[in-house]
């Protein structure tokens, strides 16, 4: 059994120490925002937070995880009460098929928690490992800064 | 570009290689110029010299001339075909693949008798071109040919660090002119140890006399690549790179120092392994590297063999750790393998214990005894 700390609340995992986190989220904690895209940690589909930074869940074994903190798109709101990254991308609509959306925002999240301030240039280059088929990428730009603007504006 | 002297007569820091230009024809340097004087100009601010005292005293560098520098064209060398002449005309010359290749002493001067043994560049380690190469599979033309010109070689691996950008330029040159330089290579990796080719310029009996203060100075330098390496490095079990390249699944000749045919499972190999780090290793070998570079697929769609990586079985840890933290970037221009980087998971002692069981694993060596300075040099 492995303790998962995600979203703020600890699990008891029974799973091979060797499982990617992403198949933990998705089968046992039934956390379904993070998306099984390449599996080889080269499209940024299943980006989660671990101790504020950006990673692939998919690459990423439950025995490197002892101790630290995940937080999942489903640890950023509800569908009743949003949080800013989530409320910006609703209002830009910045998703066309929307699968990679989910891992857009976990990095998008990652780097405004560290830089409030980050600049276009500053969120292209962090948003540049995560892919995006359909070409959203105006609008996703456009919805990263919006929620820079609204989590500014909550506090 | 001969001399290493500016318009106004300022002796240049040897930074610019015009220890290696001073090879260039005549006609080359005004191919040079000509082509220069057709790029409109742009006013730029030359950054401040912040070269401390007394180094920043230029005159001085007369001295350092004088003790290193043999400024002379390129002669061809009557025992070679012109092929491996061109080639070394064009690699230590305008490529000058020594700056990074070739250690340096302690005043930044090429070690001449050390020719190709191994240097660094921008924080990366350059590794040995001469007969000390750690290159599982010996390189032959036609692989050297296509990594210098794809920036990668399914039987090698990927162009990384400074090297990607040499790479990224060769891809420009003429076929004829990379299958020189590879000719080149290829000849001295198979070559005498430390040898610099007799025909470059400056090899004089002068030489004889400036060894004895060469040698005391290298003794100066702090842990020369070159003292990692055994100098009983056996070269002749290894294949020669077919034409088809190796897979996992294909069986390597017997005696080879490539992986056997049948990898254990990584199951098996936690439970072979004696102690916890290499088990850890394995375990996060299996679980987060092993995706590609066990996905039996070849460069660029799964991750190169890691029996066959350089960089695992190198004289150096310096690369192999940026590459696991850092990935290999997918922004190049041409299409290219990429890897994510996993400075963000990886703890320092997680990434030893990985290296310890790549090492032995894949290499059958030990783990570098410098691996945890080499992890604290990284700038993650």
């Amino acid at each position: 059994m492995t303790a998962l700390k995600v979203n703020g609340r600890v699990y008891s995992v029974d799973a091979d120490p060797e499982t990617p986190l992403l198949y933990v989220l998705r089968e046992d904690l039934k956390l379904n925002a993070a998306k099984f895209g390449c599996g080889l940690g080269q499209c940024g589909a299943c980006t989660v937070i671990v101790d504020g930074e950006p990673v692939f869940s998919c690459i990423t074994p439950l025995l490197l995880l002892q101790g630290k903190e995940i937080t999942t798109l489903e640890g950023l709101g509800t569908l009743e009460k949003p949080g800013p990254m989530q409320r910006a991308f609703i209002d830009e609509q910045a998703a066309q098929c929307g699968y990679c959306i989910p891992g857009m925002m976990m990095r998008a999240q990652a780097l405004l928690q560290k830089n409030p301030h980050a600049t276009d240039a500053n969120i292209r280059e962090y948003l540049e490992p995560n892919l995006c088929r359909c070409g959203t990428h105006i609008r996703i730009l456009r919805a990263v800064r919006r929620a820079a603007q609204l989590m500014q504006e909550g506090g | 570009m001969r001399e290493g002297v500016d318009r106004e007569g300022r002796h240049l820091y040897p930074a610019f290689p015009y220890d290696h230009f001073t090879l260039l024809t005549d006609a080359d340097i005004d191919a040079l110029y000509a082509f220069f004087m057709t790029r409109p100009p742009v006013r730029a601010q030359t950054s401040r010299n912040d070269v401390p005292f007394p180094l920043s005293f230029r005159p001085l560098l007369a001295g350092w001339k004088l003790l290193f520098f043999r400024p002379g064209r390129y002669h061809a060398d009557a025992q070679r075909d012109a092929v491996w002449n061109r080639g070394a005309y064009l690699a230590e010359g305008i490529a000058h693949c020594g700056a990074c290749h070739t250690p340096r002493n302690a005043f930044g001067a090429e070690k001449p008798n050390q020719h190709f043994a191994g240097g660094s560049a921008e924080g990366w380690h350059a590794y040995s071109l001469n007969s000390m190469s750690q290159a599982p599979l010996a390189w032959d033309v036609s692989a050297m040919e296509l990594y210098l010109r794809n920036g990668w070689h399914a039987s090698h691996g990927v162009a990384h660090g400074p090297m990607a950008a040499v790479t990224d330029n060769m891809a420009g040159v003429t076929a004829s002119d990379v299958r020189a330089v590879a000719e080149y290579v290829v000849a001295s990796m198979s070559g005498t140890k430390g040898a610099r080719p007799n025909s470059l310029a400056g090899k004089t009996d002068a030489e004889g006399t400036r060894r004895s203060s060469r040698a005391s100075m290298a003794s100066l330098a702090t842990a020369p690549p070159a003292a990692a390496i055994s100098p009983t490095h056996p070269t002749a079990p290894v294949p020669p790179a077919a034409a088809d390249p190796p897979t996992r699944s294909g069986a390597p000749t017997p005696g080879s120092s490539l992986q056997p045919a049948t990898t254990p499972s990584a199951s098996a190999a936690v439970a072979a392994a004696s102690d916890d780090k290499r088990s850890d290793g394995a375990a996060i070998y299996a679980a987060a590297c092993g995706g590609c570079h066990e996905s039996h697929q070849p460069l660029p769609f799964g991750g190169v063999d890691l029996s066959l990586s350089t960089d695992v079985a190198g004289e150096d840890p310096t690369n192999l750790v940026h590459v696991v933290l850092d990935g290999l970037p997918a922004t190049r221009e041409a299409p290219q393998p990429m890897m994510p980087g996993f400075a963000t998971t990886f703890s320092d002692p997680q990434l030893v214990s990985l290296m310890a069981y790549l090492r032995d694993q894949f290499a059958h060596k030990p783990l570098w005894p410098d691996t945890e300075s080499a992890i604290r040099r990284n700038p993650q």
